[in-house]
């Protein structure tokens, strides 16, 4: 198949002050190339987290890792740094959650995505400007020009939203990563970006892992969707499995939670908040917070099921 | 252009608080009570009508506003008058003096800074490692001791282990200079080192956390351009702010170092002034002093600029 990234079995433990903190705990998922990934779940689930250790963007003194995330057969996880430039920005690239604080805030926006043609590109500081020029204009900012000599704090979010994605794809990676892209923007713009990245996959051929807790971004733009709780991928499908036949109960609570999945227009909220990750879990994570919940749930982690082909979900009750 | 114009604005501030700073400098000397004319006299007994004629000769009797203007305005011609109690002129003796402690303090804020910034980007860059560790006990230390204790204790260590190294007599040439100059500027840098390679650490660890730096690493960028290019200009401003306070105060504490070393600087002719009560030097010399202190906010001022477009745009400094 035409896979591109493959992940294994996953940890990803932080050593903080109150202890250590297991973010990631087993993840398994791959990326084929030219398709769309949806990583959906609450804030504080580990979503952020998994997707930094593709580009190994944690701190690695504080950070332990394990497993494999294997680009085209090499382990991500033991490259050298040198070997890691190889990868940042060219194999894979990442666009973060707050365009506001995404981009250095002394530097001409311009001078941002040119420094990048001429560190990586061997490019002169006339082409690399020109290059830049040309990213600007492709990523819909007007007048170009004059936006190139401006700094951040003289754009909007949605502006800034753009230059960072121009910014992340200006090397042309195969894999971009959206980290909560979309979020700090408000509505229309959202649009307007997830609209530049959808045309962006379709130009381009990337491959693209969006990372989100709002499924009706999902719904426009992925392929296959994980859905993401404590650490553990609970339920894994195409997105027309996830949407039609959610089996996980934390998947049908978070579709009722959004606008667009809701039922007879009513939201209805999930009680209680993820748990902390200190401790590993010895029942199913979601328990607590679980309709379904039963004393079993309680005590032993629940394995993967497979409901049809590729579509899998990790409960012992579901409906 | 903007920047032009954010130069012009800061020059428009500087030269309203020279005026203010010297009017200060003039009126508290003039108001410390003690009389002119018997610092002149010194222990001769005089008449009455050679003090109205000494009071004549140097405008005492004008109101105390004339003779600040007739000061301050021969002043920014570059002529301090003659003091009191040699006749010397007090320009050539300011002149022959401030090439040291400026010397002094410039050196120590240009070694202070290179040093402090090495060390402080060092340890961020290790944090929590053995080099960021040492680095901290080492600056720990410095800090606590001050710097005329710093003087005597590498006057002691020289005198034992370099005995040739002579710290003694006149400078009459630029060999001189650059002989007795930078040793003691290093000692006097030794506590700014201390404090700003502390800032300059938090400074960074907190710019390599910043997603920005996030941003430069995942779009490519080799990881020596994110710190200095991305972190170490953004965490450039409080450093800044840190190494033009210690700027100042290095000015008083070069008089001490000069002491020390027994360099032939302001801080000594200052003193004495003071001791004798003779104002025109005591005035000049501060107000050079002060000077050299504004200009040095200026220039931090100015740096911040060239730094941060922000700043820029708001046309704001720090020293107003």
């Amino acid at each position: 198949m035409n896979t591109l990234l493959k992940v294994s079995n996953l940890k990803v433990d932080f050593m903080t002050v109150r202890g250590i903190v297991h973010a990631v705990q087993g993840v398994d998922f791959s990326l084929n190339r030219g398709k769309t990934l949806g990583i959906v779940g609450e804030s504080g689930c580990g979503k952020s987290v998994l997707v930094k250790s593709i580009l190994r963007l944690h701190e690695e003194q504080k950070t332990r890792c394990s497993g494999n995330i294997l680009f085209e057969g090499h382990n991500i996880l033991d490259l050298s740094p040198r070997e890691m430039l190889a990868i940042r920005g060219v194999r894979a690239s990442m666009i973060f959650q707050d365009p506001m604080i995404s981009l250095n805030p002394i530097l001409k926006i311009g001078e941002q995505i040119a420094e990048t043609f001429r560190a990586r590109r061997s490019m002169t500081k006339g082409q690399a400007a020109e290059e830049a020029l040309r990213l600007l204009k492709r990523v819909g900012i007007t007048p170009a020009e004059e936006r190139y000599h401006q700094y951040p704090f003289e754009l909007s979010g949605g502006m800034l939203q753009r230059v960072v994605i121009a910014i992340a794809i200006s090397l042309e990676p195969e894999i971009l990563i959206a980290d909560e892209a979309t979020t700090a923007l408000d509505m229309t713009v959202q649009k307007e970006i997830l609209d530049l990245l959808k045309w962006l996959r379709k130009e381009k051929g990337m491959s693209l892992i969006v990372v989100t807790h709002d499924f009706g971004v999902v719904a426009e733009m992925c392929d296959s969707i994980a859905v993401m709780y404590a650490g553990k991928i609970m339920e894994y499908g195409s997105a027309r499995q996830i949407f039609n036949d959610p089996c996980h109960p934390y998947t049908r609570a978070l579709i009722s939670s959004t606008p667009s999945g809701a039922k007879g227009g009513k939201l209805i909220s999930i009680p209680g908040a993820p748990p902390e990750l200190y401790e590993p879990q010895t029942g199913c994570a979601f328990y607590p917070r679980c309709s379904q919940a039963a004393e079993r749930c309680r005590e032993s982690l629940p394995a993967m099921h497979s409901a049809s082909g590729n579509h899998v979900f990790r409960c012992e009750r579901p409906q | 252009m903007r920047y032009l114009r954010y130069i012009l604005k800061r020059l428009c501030v500087f030269i309203p608080l020279f005026l203010i700073v010297s009017l200060i400098v003039f009126f508290a000397l003039r108001f410390s009570g003690v009389d002119p004319i018997t610092v002149m006299l010194g222990e001769r007994q005089a008449t009455p009508e050679v003090m109205a004629a000494l009071r004549a000769q140097y405008y005492l009797d004008d109101p105390l506003i004339s003779q600040y203007l007739r000061w301050i305005g021969n002043a920014v011609t570059g002529d301090f008058g003659v003091d009191y109690i040699n006749h010397q002129s007090v320009s050539t003796l300011i002149a022959q003096r401030l090439p040291i402690t400026l010397g002094l303090v410039i050196l120590s804020i240009v070694i202070g800074t290179i040093l402090s910034v090495a060390l402080g980007v060092l340890s961020s860059v290790r944090e929590g490692r053995p080099t960021d560790r040492t680095i901290s006990v080492a600056v720990l230390i410095l800090v606590s001791v001050p710097p005329f204790l710093l003087a005597i204790i590498t006057l002691l260590l020289l005198s034992v282990f370099a005995p040739s190294v002579g710290f003694i007599g006149a400078i009459n040439s630029v060999s001189d200079y650059w002989a007795r100059i930078p040793l003691p500027a290093f000692v006097l840098s030794l506590n700014m080192v201390a404090i700003v390679t502390r800032v300059t650490r938090s400074s960074m660890i907190i710019q390599l956390k910043s997603q920005y730096t996030s941003t430069a690493l995942a779009k490519g960028l080799p990881a020596k351009m994110v710190i200095w290019k991305h972190a170490f200009r953004n965490a450039l401003i409080p450093v800044l702010t840190i190494v033009s306070i210690f700027a100042g105060t290095s000015i008083s504490g070069a008089v001490l170092v000069e002491s020390v070393f027994s360099l032939p600087g302001l801080g000594g002719l200052l003193t004495q002034a003071i001791k004798t009560n003779n104002y025109p030097i005591v005035q000049s010399a501060l107000l050079v002093l002060l000077l050299v202190f504004l200009v040095i906010g200026l220039v931090t001022d100015l740096i911040y600029a060239a730094v941060d477009p922000r700043i820029r745009k708001s046309g704001k400094g720090i020293t107003a």
